[in-house]
C-alpha cells in the first residue's frame, strides 16, 4: 500500500546504530564494580522481588532508545513517503530527461581531487546508469562552439555516456537560455510520462544575467507540459579564487630607456585573505618580473610590472599568478609588435650657412623634437657629398630633400636600398628639375614629375591651395582622423610639384590638395616603400612646417617607409571578441593558427592600402598566430607568422557568487527542485516529484521516543537522592 | 610500625587536658598491639568519655555483686536504706531486731535493709567476617579508572575507614570504661561461630588494658553463629549479669531470636547493640555493582538503584524483627549505624538506663 523511499539512502548505513543501545548495555554489565558487603541476603531477595519489574523496564528502555536511534537515522535519510501506486506509477513510468551540463571554463574549478566538470559528468552517470530501458534522454552543453546540432531523444545508453565523457570545457559564454528553449521543444514533444531537465551546473550567477528577462511563454510550457526541473548543483561549499580580471601593455619611456608597461588587474574572488599570491610576468616566453600581491575579501587590486623591450619584431608574453584552486584565470597573455629606432639618413640638397635657412631645419626638429628625449626617428643630417660615402645598408630610411642630382651609382644604392625594404622620401624644391628627376630615379619614383605649379599674384608668392582630406585609412593619416587630431589644411601652399598621371596604379595617393592634385603619394618599390612630397620640407613652398601637424606627418611619412608603423600596445582581446587583422595589400589569404593548434583560412579584405582580417572565432584563450598565404599543417611549421594575437578568458566567469535560490524557485515554482548533492540525483528528483517527505513526523517520534525514556529512565534515577531510610529516623524519634 | 602507633589513648595527654583519670591510667591503659592485626587506635575517645564522664550504667534487676557498688543486691546487707520486716525465724541475727514493733505487738520482727553490690557485666562482641565492612572497597573493571564512590565518610584517626567491628570495639571499650569506673565487673567474649575469646569479668581498673589489648587484637574472620555462643556463655556465666550484645545479628534471625528468649529466662539483664554499616542501611550506591558477601563470599550483580526501595524494606523487617522481640523479652535493644556518633550513642544509652 505505503512505500518508503530515501534521499539520502547514504545514512542508511547509520541502522547499524541501532545495536549501540545493546552493546551499550552489555558494556555497561561488564563494567559492573564489585563490592564485598556484610551480607547478600538481602539483595538477594531485592533482587528476586524486583527482577521482573527491572527486566521489563530494562527492555522498554532499550526498545525504546534503539527506537530513537533508529528515527534519527531515518530522519538524515530523509524518507520519502508515497503511496504504492503513485510510487509504482512513477518509477516504472517512461521518463525523457534532458540533461542541460554547464561546460563553462568555471568548471574547471578544482574542488580538491576532482574538478567541477568531472563531478557534474559522473553526477549524470549516475542518473543515466539509474534510467530504466524505456526511459530516453540527451545531453546539451552550455557552451559549444559553431552551430549547434540539433540533438534528439535517445534510448541508448551508452551513446548517452560516450558523449558525456566526451565534454570539454568551453571558453565561450554559456547559453543557458537558448539550452532550455531546445530541452522544453524535445519534451513537449516527448510521450513520456515523466519529463526532465537536469540542469548540471556551479550555479554560478554570472550565467544567469538574464534570468528576469526569461519569456513566459517558456516558462508557462515547463508548467503546462509538468516538466520538473532539477538543478544539480555541483559545487559544495563556497569557491576560493584569485584571478587576473585584465592585462594592457603600453611600450614607454623611462628617460632613455624604453620599457613595457604591463599593467594588469588582479581580484580576490573569495570571502577570506589571499596573502602573498607569487604574480610573474614572461615576455617571449622567458621570465621578466615578478612580484607579490596580497588582497583582502573580495579585494581588486592593480599590479604594475615594467620589463625591459625587446629590440624589435613580436612580443608575446603573459602574467601568471600561482592559484591551485582555479587554473583559467591564473594567467593572461598579450602581444604587441615592437620596432627598434629608425634610423634615417637626411640629404640636404640647400645646405646654407645659417641653420634657420637650411632645407632640413625643420624637418630635423620634425623627425626628432627633442634630442634628448625619446624618439623613434634617429635622423642624421648630410650634404649630397657627404651621401656619396655613406653606406646605406646602416640606415632604414633615406629622405632626399631638394636634392638636385644623384649620380647613378648612388641612384643603383638607393635602388638596391629600397628594394631590400629600405624607405626612401622625397621633398622636393626649388633644385629640382621634373625631367632629370624623372630621368635620374625612374621607377623609383612613385609618379612622375610634371611640372612645378604656382600662381603668382603682383609678383607675390599668393598661397593657393591646401590640404583637403577625404580618406583617413592610409596608415600614414591614422594620426589625424577624429576632430581634434590636428587639422592639416590649415598649412598653405604657394607651390608644389604635379605629377604626370600613371595607368599602372603601382602608387597610391596618400594627401592631396583641395584641387585635386597629389600632395604625398607612396609607391611600394620591391620590398621597400618610396613616399613622395610634392612639396618641400621647408617654408619655401609652404608653411605646413610652422604648424603642429608637420612633427606627425613627416614621422608617419618617415615610419611608413621605412615599414615601422604599428601600434604599441596591446589593447586586451576576450574570448568572442572580434580580432581584427591589418595586413599587407598583398596578401590575399591569411592563415590562422589558434591556441588549440586549429588552422583557419580566411580571405583578407583589401582597402586603400592594407587589408584586413576580421576573426571571429576566438574560441580559446592564448596565442594565435596569423601566416600569409594558405599554409598546410607542415608549411606552417617553416613559416614564420606575420602577426601573433592574443586572447584572454572573460574575466566574468572567475567570479563564482551564486545564484538565489529564491529567484529560481520563483521562476520555477512547483516544478523547482534543487538538488546540493550530486550522489542519486536522479532518486531524490523522484521522489520530491512523487511523494511527500515526513522529516517532521520522524522528527516529532524523536522527541516522543526520547520524552518517554527520559520519563522512564529518570522515574528511577530520583531515588538515587535518598539520603537514608525512614524507618531508622522514626526508630530514633520513638526511642528519644 | 613507630613508636606512636603502639601508644595507647591514655597515652594521647595533648588530647585530654581535663581528663584526669587518662593520665592517671595512661601506663595500665597502653595496649600490647599484635603485629599482625589492623591497629585500633582511640578505643577509648576522650571526647566520648567527657561526655558520659558523670552517667552510670545502671541494671534492670538487682544484681549478685560481693563487692558494693551503686546496684541493688538481690542480698539483704546493712546499709541504711530499709526495705521490709520480717517474722523472726531462728537462725536470725538478734541485732536486727525492731524492739520497737515488739514493744507494740509483742511479736519478734527483724528489720530489712537493702544491699548495694557490684555487677558483672559480659560484654558479647561479634567478630565475624562481615563485622569488618568499613564502606565499599570498589574493585573496578579493567580500564574504568572512574570509579566515584569512595568510603572516606568515616575514618578512623589513622586514616583508616572505619570498620564496624572498630565502631563494636570502640563501643565495648567505652563501656568496659564506664562499667569499670563504677566498680563494676566487666568481662569480655569475642565470638564468631563460636566463642573465639573469653576474658573473666575483673572489677579494677586494670582489667580495662586486658580488655582494650584483646580489642585491639581482635581480627574479624568467619561466620556469625550468636546461638551456639550464647549457648557456651549461659553456661559460663554463674548468676544474673549484664550481657551487652554487640553485634550486626546477620544470622539465622530465627535461631538467634529463639535462644535470646532463652537466654533472657535465665533473669539475665540483656542489652542488644544492633550495629550496622550506613551503606547496609541506606544502599547508597549508583552503579550496577557485582556484591560479594564478606561471610559467605556468594556473588549477586545488582542495580542498587533499582534494588534500593526493596532493600530498605527487608532491612527494616530484618530490625524490626529484633526490635519486637527484644520488647516483648524485655531486652534492651538499641539499633545504631556507624553514621551515628559513639559519644551520642553511648550518652543516650546511659541516660536511658539510668531511671532504672
Amino acid at each position: 500500500m505505503f512505500n518508503f523511499s530515501f534521499i539520502n539512502s547514504f545514512f542508511l548505513y547509520g541502522l547499524a546504530l541501532a545495536g549501540v543501545p545493546v552493546i551499550i548495555h552489555l558494556v555497561n554489565r561488564k563494567k559492573a564494580v564489585s563490592i564485598k558487603f556484610p551480607t547478600i541476603r538481602f539483595i538477594q531477595i531485592s533482587n528476586k522481588r524486583v527482577a521482573r519489574k527491572f527486566k521489563l523496564r530494562q527492555i522498554i528502555l532499550l526498545i525504546l532508545r534503539t527506537l530513537a536511534v533508529l528515527a534519527i537515522v531515518f530522519l538524515f535519510a530523509r524518507p520519502i513517503f508515497r503511496s504504492e501506486e503513485s510510487a509504482l506509477g512513477y518509477t516504472n513510468a517512461p521518463s525523457s530527461s534532458v540533461f542541460i551540463i554547464d561546460n563553462s571554463f568555471s568548471m574547471l574549478y578544482n574542488n580538491g581531487d576532482t574538478t567541477y566538470l568531472e563531478s557534474a559528468v559522473t553526477s549524470v552517470e549516475n542518473i543515466l546508469v539509474e534510467q530504466k530501458k524505456i526511459d530516453n534522454a540527451t545531453i546539451l552543453t552550455t557552451c559549444n562552439i559553431g552551430e549547434a546540432s540539433s540533438p534528439k531523444l535517445t534510448f541508448d545508453k551508452s551513446e548517452l555516456l560516450t558523449s558525456l565523457r566526451d565534454i570539454k570545457t568551453g571558453y565561450t559564454k554559456s547559453v543557458i537560455l537558448d539550452n532550455f528553449k531546445v530541452a522544453v521543444e524535445l519534451l513537449k514533444d516527448s510521450s513520456a510520462t515523466i519529463k526532465n531537465i537536469y540542469f548540471v551546473s556551479d550555479m554560478q550567477k554570472n550565467s544567469w544575467d538574464n534570468i528576469s528577462n526569461w519569456p513566459d511563454i517558456l516558462l508557462k510550457e515547463i508548467k503546462e507540459k509538468s516538466i520538473n526541473v532539477n538543478f544539480v548543483d555541483i559545487a559544495a561549499g563556497k569557491a576560493k579564487n584569485i584571478g587576473i580580471t585584465s592585462v594592457s601593455v603600453l611600450k614607454q619611456s623611462k628617460g632613455k630607456v624604453s620599457v613595457l608597461n604591463l599593467f594588469s588587474k588582479i581580484q580576490n574572488f573569495s570571502a577570506s585573505l589571499m596573502k602573498d599570491i607569487l604574480v610573474k610576468s614572461y615576455i617571449n616566453d622567458s621570465e621578466a618580473v615578478k612580484g607579490f600581491v596580497s588582497l583582502k575579501s573580495n579585494e581588486a587590486s592593480d599590479k604594475n610590472f615594467f620589463a625591459p623591450v625587446p629590440e624589435s619584431g613580436m612580443i608575446t608574453g603573459k602574467i601568471e599568478l600561482k592559484d591551485k584552486n582555479f587554473a583559467p584565470d591564473n594567467v593572461r597573455y598579450f602581444s604587441l609588435k615592437a620596432f627598434r629606432t629608425v634610423r634615417t639618413l637626411v640629404v640636404d640638397g640647400d645646405p646654407t650657412a645659417q641653420l634657420f635657412t637650411s632645407e632640413t631645419f625643420y624637418l630635423n626638429f620634425g623627425l626628432n623634437p627633442m634630442k634628448d628625449s625619446y624618439s623613434k626617428i634617429e635622423a642624421r643630417i648630410v650634404t649630397y657629398d657627404e651621401f656619396k660615402k655613406e653606406e646605406l645598408a646602416n640606415y632604414d630610411v633615406v629622405i632626399l630633400c631638394n636634392v638636385e642630382a644623384v649620380d647613378r651609382i648612388k641612384v643603383l644604392d638607393l635602388k638596391e636600398f629600397v628594394g631590400g625594404g629600405g624607405g626612401l622620401l622625397f621633398f622636393l624644391g626649388d633644385k629640382v628639375d621634373p625631367i632629370k628627376y624623372n630621368k635620374m630615379f625612374g621607377e623609383l619614383l612613385p609618379r612622375k614629375l610634371r611640372d612645378v605649379y604656382t600662381e603668382v599674384s603682383k609678383g607675390k608668392k599668393t598661397p593657393f591651395d591646401y590640404i583637403d582630406i577625404n580618406d583617413y585609412s592610409h596608415p600614414i593619416l591614422t594620426p589625424f582622423e577624429g576632430q581634434n587630431n590636428g587639422d592639416l589644411s590649415v598649412a598653405k601652399f604657394y607651390k608644389y610639384f604635379i605629377l604626370q598621371p600613371s595607368v599602372k596604379r603601382a602608387s597610391s595617393i596618400v594627401l592631396e590638395f583641395s584641387s585635386g592634385n597629389p600632395c604625398v603619394i607612396e609607391k611600394r618599390y620591391s620590398k621597400g616603400r618610396v613616399v613622395l612630397f610634392t612639396s618641400t620640407a621647408d617654408r619655401a613652398y609652404n608653411d605646413l612646417c610652422i604648424y603642429p601637424t608637420y612633427l606627425p606627418l613627416v614621422q608617419q611619412m618617415t615610419l611608413f617607409s621605412a615599414n615601422a608603423l604599428g601600434k604599441e600596445a596591446y589593447n586586451e582581446l576576450v574570448v568572442e571578441d572580434v580580432a581584427q587583422l591589418s595586413v599587407d595589400k598583398s596578401i590575399s589569404d591569411v592563415t590562422v593558427v589558434d591556441p588549440q593548434k586549429n588552422i583557419l583560412y580566411r580571405q583578407t579584405k583589401a582597402l586603400k592600402e592594407i587589408a584586413i582580417v576580421k576573426f571571429t572565432e576566438t574560441y580559446y584563450p592564448g596565442f594565435y598566430k596569423v601566416y600569409s598565404g594558405k599554409l598546410t599543417r607542415d608549411e606552417l611549421e617553416k613559416a614564420e607568422p606575420i602577426d601573433i594575437f592574443a586572447v584572454n578568458v572573460n574575466a566574468s566567469e572567475s567570479d563564482f557568487t551564486k545564484i538565489d535560490e529564491a529567484l529560481m524557485m520563483k521562476l520555477f515554482d512547483k516544478n523547482y527542485n534543487y538538488i546540493t548533492q550530486k550522489d542519486g540525483a536522479e532518486k531524490r528528483s523522484i521522489m520530491f516529484f512523487s511523494g511527500s517527505e515526513i522529516w517532521s513526523t520522524l522528527l516529532l517520534l524523536v522527541i516522543i521516543v526520547l520524552l518517554l525514556e527520559g520519563i522512564i529512565s529518570s522515574s528511577w534515577r530520583k531515588k538515587k537522592n535518598v539520603k537514608g531510610a525512614k524507618w531508622k529516623e522514626e526508630m530514633y524519634s520513638k526511642r528519644h | 610500625m613507630g613508636s606512636d602507633q603502639h601508644l595507647g589513648a591514655g597515652e594521647r595527654r595533648g588530647n585530654l587536658p581535663k581528663l584526669n583519670w587518662a593520665a592517671c591510667h595512661s601506663s595500665v591503659l597502653q595496649p600490647k598491639i599484635n603485629m599482625n592485626t589492623p591497629e585500633r587506635k582511640n578505643l577509648l575517645d576522650p571526647v566520648v568519655i567527657a561526655k558520659i564522664a558523670r552517667l552510670a550504667l545502671r541494671i534492670k534487676s538487682p544484681a549478685r555483686g560481693l563487692l558494693t557498688g551503686i546496684h541493688k543486691s538481690v542480698y539483704y546487707g546493712s546499709s541504711i536504706e530499709f526495705s521490709e520486716h520480717k517474722e523472726y525465724t531462728p537462725g536470725d541475727e538478734i541485732k536486727f531486731l525492731d524492739w520497737k514493733v515488739y514493744a507494740k505487738s509483742d511479736k519478734y520482727y527483724v528489720k530489712k535493709y537493702e544491699d548495694e553490690t557490684n555487677l558483672k557485666c559480659y560484654i558479647v562482641l561479634d567478630m565475624s567476617a562481615s563485622m569488618k565492612y568499613s564502606g565499599p572497597q570498589f574493585i573496578l573493571p579493567e580500564g574504568d579508572a572512574n570509579g566515584t564512590d569512595k568510603a572516606d565518610d568515616s575514618k578512623n584517626s589513622d586514616g583508616r575507614p572505619q570498620s564496624k567491628f572498630d565502631y563494636a570495639a570502640q563501643l565495648a571499650a567505652t563501656l568496659s570504661y564506664v562499667l569499670l569506673s563504677q566498680q563494676d565487673s566487666v568481662g569480655l567474649l569475642t565470638f564468631n561461630e563460636s566463642i573465639s575469646k573469653y576474658i573473666p569479668p575483673r572489677s579494677n581498673m586494670a582489667h580495662l588494658h586486658v580488655i582494650l589489648n584483646e580489642l585491639q587484637n581482635a581480627k574479624e574472620s568467619g561466620t556469625t553463629d550468636l546461638p551456639h555462643v550464647l549457648n557456651e556463655l549461659s553456661e559460663k556465666i554463674k548468676g544474673r549479669g549484664l550481657v551487652i550484645i554487640i553485634s550486626d545479628m546477620l544470622d539465622e534471625d530465627e535461631s538467634v531470636l529463639k535462644n535470646l528468649k532463652l537466654f533472657k529466662s535465665r533473669k539475665h539483664d540483656v542489652i542488644i547493640f544492633h550495629l550496622l554499616h550506613s551503606d547496609e542501611v541506606n544502599m547508597p550506591f549508583d552503579r550496577l555493582t557485582f556484591f560479594e558477601g564478606l561471610e559467605s563470599g556468594a556473588k549477586e550483580l545488582a542495580d542498587p538503584q533499582l534494588i534500593r526501595d526493596e532493600y530498605m524494606l527487608q532491612v527494616e523487617e530484618f530490625v524490626n524483627k529484633f526490635k519486637m522481640v527484644s520488647r516483648e523479652n524485655e531486652i534492651d535493644y538499641y539499633f545504631i549505624d556507624t553514621d551515628d556518633s559513639l559519644d551520642s550513642v553511648v550518652t543516650r544509652f546511659l541516660f536511658r538506663r539510668r531511671k532504672f
